[in-house]
């Protein structure tokens, strides 16, 4: 399954968001996209789950054009996790996730045993088993977060687009997040692509990484060859320091007003600056 | 802590056995109360059609019309209820806070007045207009308006309620003939009606049943919010649109046999869902047996209260439910 978009714009009314973009979601693989606040990043997954229409340019699915294809063929195809879903009051986890059985269901198509079984495997996928008759509302967010994934992929789609999944989570949530979606990319070959906050989160989970600023992508590949001091100087408009290491781990140290500048090496690092992350990659 | 709920044929056979019971209820007591063996023969002769010439009889044969209306009234009130509080996501929605019935009411008291209509069969097609109109234009205002729009959304259903019934009082009072039979339109009263004219309504109610009936699958995907709704494959706008129409249709086809209720359509839903769960396609069904379980125990609780005279059910269901509103509003405030 391809997902692309050519030359595409997109707009909230007449403020223009995003705009010619061209974008490939290599498949089978973790795709994140990054960048500072209101650079559209969010706006252009927006696009690419069809809940916005473009202004100009298409986004493809499978080579066809996914605002002439049904709602609902593009609903198995294309799963996603919105930045703040609705939990409706009192639910229980295992009837959040049968939810995402919608569009498999018609007026003749009701319920039966493979739904069963589907909505099973997907909270054994998201270790949330446990949790099937607990309401939602009292999860924690790492909790909640696993559950609104099994829900996606109640929906059996092959590609899962997810609109900042660790935004509000603290870093052991965040790791537990992410560490499922690689997950779901290794074991089962689910293409992902996710608007990520945190760029060496981003850098040590996804294989592709999409930098944007003002609507446009300043750079994407490896994160190794995508994570420079120029390229987030260019993103973000800071200046720091990245180090890479040989597992692969990734240090962006952003340099304040506060702190040394460029070769003039400080004895001690203020311990806050530095950004490291170690999970399970 | 792990959550079980109820089977929902035990929902259902719970809802039928209250329901029943309710019914039994409604045609035994009144200013003159049956027992329970003259009502069951009653109710035989009624169906061989050996009428014994007592005057059990005609009290039964008029209180089986008002428990056949309320029945309908309140099947109707409390779908249409449950509907719109899936639709707009908003605990507070019923066809009486949102406008709706009042809506309909005046259009249905206008035709009588300007164009002479008085026929039920009329009143549907009137009661249906007026409350379409008031449903956009609540819908509309919410929707433009900043903040809250659960708050802005009843706010205004309130604000056209007042302004409507006030109208609604002017054309009646400069009309002397007509304020006597028709002050049912300003608080709802399923007496001293013939069940025949049910059968005026029944295209409209038994299509609009049949849309909000089958809508579960639409509500449970729209209670997840608009972005969700359309990833599951939901046409948003469409499923919402024909949902608002079969909502608005059985509220209008009440309030054209029994005038505006309040409160049912409010207050169904949310008993029914501490039974059966966030579950549309459970919440349903429930709400279909709950309303009219409500509105016969209330009109037989009328009947009763201040012996010799009734007091309306549209003015019992107000008392009874303006106290739930208030502690919803609270919830709904607080949280």
């Amino acid at each position: 399954m391809t997902l692309q978009s050519r030359n595409l714009s997109l707009a909230y009314g007449k403020r223009v968001v995003v705009e010619g973009l061209d974008l490939d979601v290599p498949e089978g693989r973790v795709t994140a996209i990054v960048g500072p606040n209101g650079c559209g990043k969010s706006t252009a997954l927006r696009g690419l789950a069809r809940l916005l229409r473009p202004t100009a340019g298409q986004v493809l699915l499978d080579g066809t054009d996914i605002h002439s294809l049904p709602t609902r063929t593009v609903a198995r195809r294309v799963g996603l996790l919105p930045q703040s879903p609705i939990v409706p009051e009192g639910i229980t986890v295992a009837e959040l996730v049968a939810r995402g059985r919608h569009p498999h269901h018609g007026l003749l198509r009701q319920w039966t045993r493979d739904d069963d079984r589907i909505v099973a495997e997907s909270l054994e996928r998201t270790h949330t088993t446990d949790l099937a008759g607990r309401p939602v509302d009292q999860l924690s967010g790492g909790q909640r977060q696993r559950v609104w994934i099994a829900m996606a992929l109640a929906q059996r789609t092959g590609l899962l687009l997810l609109d900042e999944p660790t935004s509000f989570l603290d870093i052991a949530h965040q790791v537990e997040v992410l560490d499922l979606v690689r997950d779901l990319s290794v074991e089962d070959g689910t293409t992902v692509v996710m608007v990520l906050h945190d760029l060496p989160l981003a850098a040590r989970y996804a294989d592709h990484l999409i930098a944007m600023r003002d609507g446009a992508i300043v750079a994407e590949g490896r994160p190794r060859d995508v994570v420079t001091a120029d390229t987030v100087c260019d993103v973000f408009g800071i200046t720091c320091r990245v180090r890479w290491e040989h597992a692969g781990d990734v240090s962006v140290i952003p340099l304040g007003r506060h702190l040394p500048t460029h070769g003039q090496e400080s004895p001690e690092e203020p311990p806050h600056a530095r950004v490291r992350v170690a999970g399970r990659p | 802590m792990t959550r079980t709920r109820l089977p929902t044929g035990a929902v259902v056979l719970l809802g039928v056995a209250a329901l029943a019971v309710a019914a039994c209820l409604s045609l035994a007591i009144g200013s003159r109360s049956l027992s329970p063996g003259a009502v069951l023969d009653g109710l035989t002769a009624l169906v061989t059609g050996e009428a014994s010439g007592s005057s059990a009889d005609g009290i039964l044969s008029a209180r089986l019309d008002r428990t056949l209306i309320g029945l309908v009234v309140g099947l109707a009130v409390a779908l249409s209820g449950a509907a719109m509080q899936g639709l707009t996501r908003n605990p507070l929605a019923d066809p009486g806070i949102l406008g709706v019935n009042s809506g309909a009411a005046l259009a249905v008291v206008l035709g009588l007045q300007f164009a002479g209509i008085s026929t039920v069969g009329g009143y549907l097609w009137l009661a249906l207009l007026g409350g379409l109109v008031t449903a956009v234009l609540v819908y509309a205002v919410a929707s433009v308006s900043q903040g809250d729009q659960s708050l802005t959304m009843v706010l205004t259903g309130a604000a056209v309620t007042a302004g409507v019934t006030s109208v609604i009082a002017g054309v009646l009072v400069s009309n002397q003939g007509a304020l006597q039979s028709f002050r049912f339109w300003q608080v709802g009263s399923v007496a001293g009606r013939d069940a025949v004219i049910i059968a005026d309504v029944l295209p409209l109610l038994v299509v609009s049943l049949l849309i909000v009936g089958l809508s579960g699958p639409v509500l449970n995907a729209a209670a997840l919010g608009e972005d969700l709704e359309r990833a599951l494959g939901q046409r948003v706008h469409l499923a919402r649109f024909v949902v608002a129409v079969g909502a608005v249709g059985l509220a209008a086809s009440a309030v054209a046999l029994a005038g505006p209720i309040a409160f049912v359509g409010l207050v169904v839903p949310h008993v029914v869902r501490l039974v059966t769960g966030p579950d549309y396609r459970r919440i349903l069904p429930g709400s279909a047996l709950v309303g009219p379980v409500l509105i016969l125990l209330t009109d037989t609780l009328g009947r009763v209260v201040t012996p010799p005279s009734e007091i309306q059910v549209g003015i019992m269901t107000a008392v009874l439910g303006a106290p739930v509103l208030i502690l919803l509003i609270r919830r709904a405030v607080l949280r």
